[in-house]
């Protein structure tokens, strides 16, 4: 069996975690040294004069000893689609995160003595189209098997890592603080019960107490950061049934600065402090995508998932029958639909949009005037349903003519909606 | 109703080729129009193997095995129905008129069915297909045959489809036959109008039939036709590529032209 992986893929560190069929479990990948904590630097050195390429803590010293050109902030350089030229060469963000992830991969590989990889998992902390699009191109070029990766959102590797614990650890809800150079998220997870199946909804909230993890390097600093921490834990917590919490980020690789903070979160409590959290959640995901069909007993709603079903009615064998375009509680990016139909006596198309909690339908419309004219049943039409993001659906209807007898004109007609 | 009918997904690496129309048909649904509004052209060759080779490209394997076991077992038509009824294309209302058109069609001798063939031929254009079922028409010893009128129709429509072809002597001849036959008026004036064109002399019989006074009415009717003709038809295709901006009309002159000949090729047949 191939390995299994899990990459929190962040701009200032990233973490791999290794699924265990063993242990059906996910471990993290722990090195030597600087980075016996899991915590690889999200960045990339080119050895000068050579086409190797150094990431993590090696990167870093190499070219603080001038034997190579460090690139750093990766995902950020992603997400932009800037370039770095190093030694008089143009490197595309594409490329450089290639090259970083094709090193990254490389340690499992070595150490696990495998070379196979059956699935493999990021862990975002933002699900945008554009660099999702630039890391899948980037995963492209390092050879990966496209079937084989998933990004997910870390609110969903949260989801699935707290669902993998005991449930007496979230018989209500569970909550986590990230801490890192990027930000302060809080995430929070529960469970709604009385449906078949059961519905998991995690959501991430980014708090504006954000600070810098500089400021931890002083005793003021870090009396000023347990303050805005238990201020937070105010804010988020109180008044909540919260059964546990875990805390997470380079931020909390340290617990000792927020006595106040900790005070606060243990209060009837189970609190958690930890760096795999992400990793492990996108180990389990890798894993279970690697299954025939689903384990996972839960439907979840979170960052990354579709909060609503899309469907339409039409005639399958010639009964009128309801088709899923897409469904509640999949993942958007993965989510693309597309059938072809006949259009008969139709001049709009309408489909339904149905929220997974409720029985409420809306209806979204696209008309289909700019068709070209042609007697009944001799139009038929591609039908393309794809997101770019949870809430945003790219409707397009493809005229495809009638094979020979009504030659297909091209139009494309397109039309973007919002959806709960 | 819902308005949409989900295709099957099946595509086929080798579509079926209908060779009196020259056209392909890939899908299931193609197939079941084309028999729903071809029906004069279709006949027990259109069962043949290359039709449920199709039917199995289509991922209708068993629907085939039972379409061969009903060609044997019954015949054309119920095969038609059958094939309508199973691709789910039609609706249950569209389906009773096409049985009732099949009941029609079933009634009626092979040689109606066949002019019926030539006729809609005719009517898509293809002028040579329609001749060459026409002349098969003529060439049977049916009792359909001792019908006069039934006859000189054909030879008309044989005329017609001359014309078409521009080939003005045989029309000449086809519509001498059919006065002959039939001694209808108005056929004088087609021949009057193919002489003109350059179809040959009008042949004695017709011409003694002639007075001063029609060949009058024929000459200001064909003015009259030649004044329309550049309102209608190709003309008028030509007209409308006429009013475009000077650089598109070079490429719509060209895309015209293209179709021009494609119709043309295809109704070489």
């Amino acid at each position: 069996m191939g390995l299994i992986l899990g990459i929190d893929l962040c701009d200032s560190f990233s973490q791999i975690s290794v699924y265990s069929p063993e242990k059906k479990a996910p471990e993290p990948l722990l090195l030597g040294g600087a980075e016996s904590n899991g915590l690889i630097s999200t960045t990339l050195c080119k050895v000068r004069g050579q086409d190797s390429w150094l990431i993590g803590t090696e990167a870093y010293q190499r070219a603080l000893m001038g034997e190579g050109t460090m690139v750093d902030k990766l995902v950020k350089l992603l997400m932009r689609d800037t370039s770095a030229t190093i030694e008089g060469v143009q490197y595309s963000a594409v490329q450089l995160m290639a090259a970083f992830i094709t090193q990254l991969i490389r340690l499992p590989k070595i150490i696990y003595k495998e070379e196979e990889i059956d699935g493999i998992a990021f862990g975002l902390r933002q699900l945008d189209p554009d660099l999702l699009d630039r890391l899948t191109e980037a995963c492209d070029l390092c050879g990966l098997d496209r079937k084989k990766v998933r990004f997910l959102s870390h609110t969903e590797c949260f989801a699935y890592y707290v669902a993998s614990q005991p449930k007496d650890l979230w018989p209500n809800t569970a909550a986590a603080f990230d801490l890192t150079e990027a930000g302060l998220d809080y995430f929070e997870m529960q469970v709604i019960r009385g449906r078949r199946p059961q519905i998991l909804q995690a959501a991430r909230e980014p708090l504006d107490e954000a600070f810098d993890l500089d400021l931890l390097e002083t005793p003021m600093g870090e009396r000023m950061a347990d303050t805005i921490l238990s201020a937070c834990a105010d804010r988020k917590l109180q008044k909540k049934l919260v059964s546990s919490v875990f805390l997470t980020g380079e931020g909390f690789i340290s617990v000792d600065f927020a006595k106040e903070f900790l005070k606060k979160v243990c209060n009837k409590r189970k609190v958690f402090s930890g760096q795999h959290l992400f990793a492990d959640g996108a180990a389990l995901i890798a894993y279970d995508g690697t299954l025939p069909e689903s384990a996972f007993p839960y439907l979840c709603i979170c960052e990354g998932r579709l909060a609503s079903t899309i469907s339409l009615y039409a005639l399958q064998d010639g009964k009128n029958e309801q088709l899923i375009l897409a469904s509640a509680g999949s993942n958007w990016y993965e989510s693309k639909a597309s059938a072809e139909f006949i259009l008969d006596d139709v001049h709009t198309l309408e489909l339904m949009v149905t929220p997974f909690a409720t029985q409420r339908v809306e209806t979204i419309s696209l008309s289909l005037d700019e068709l070209p004219a042609r007697p009944n049943k001799t139009t038929r039409i591609q039908l393309i349903v794809s997101f770019s993001s949870e809430s945003r659906v790219t409707v397009r209807v493809i005229d495809k003519g009638f094979g020979e007898i009504f030659p297909a004109s091209g139009i494309v007609i397109r039309k973007d909606f919002l959806i709960s | 109703m819902s308005g949409l009918i989900l295709c099957r997904d099946k595509s086929v690496t080798h579509p079926y080729y209908v060779k009196e129309l020259g056209l392909h048909l890939y899908t299931g649904e193609e197939l079941c129009y084309f028999i729903y509004h071809n029906i004069p052209l279709i006949n027990e060759d259109f069962l043949d193997e290359s039709l449920f080779e199709f039917l199995n490209q289509l991922g209708e394997e068993k629907l085939t095995a039972r379409a061969q076991r009903l060609k044997e077992q019954a015949g054309l038509f119920d095969v038609l129905y059958l094939l309508l009824q199973e691709l789910h294309y039609f609706t249950a209302a569209e389906l009773f008129s096409f049985r009732r058109q099949l009941e029609e069609l079933s009634s009626a001798s092979y040689c109606w069915r066949m002019k019926a063939k030539g006729d809609y031929l005719f009517e898509c254009g293809q002028f040579y297909h329609a001749i060459r079922v026409y002349e098969h028409v003529l060439e049977q010893n049916d009792k359909e045959l001792s019908d006069q009128e039934f006859v000189a129709k054909i030879w008309h429509n044989k005329g017609c489809c001359n014309a078409r072809l521009e080939i003005f002597d045989e029309a000449m001849y086809c519509m001498d036959k059919a006065y002959q036959l039939s001694r209808r008026t108005e056929l004088l004036e087609k021949m009057f109008v193919l002489s003109e064109l350059g179809g040959g002399a009008i042949p004695k019989a017709a011409e003694d039939v002639i007075t001063a006074a029609m060949l009058k009415q024929f000459r200001t009717n064909l003015e009259d036709h030649k004044k329309l003709a550049l309102f209608t038809g190709k003309a008028l295709e030509a007209a409308s590529v006429r009013d475009l901006d000077a650089e598109k009309q070079e490429e719509a002159y060209r895309t015209l032209l293209a179709r021009w000949k494609d119709d043309y090729r295809r109704n070489q047949g």
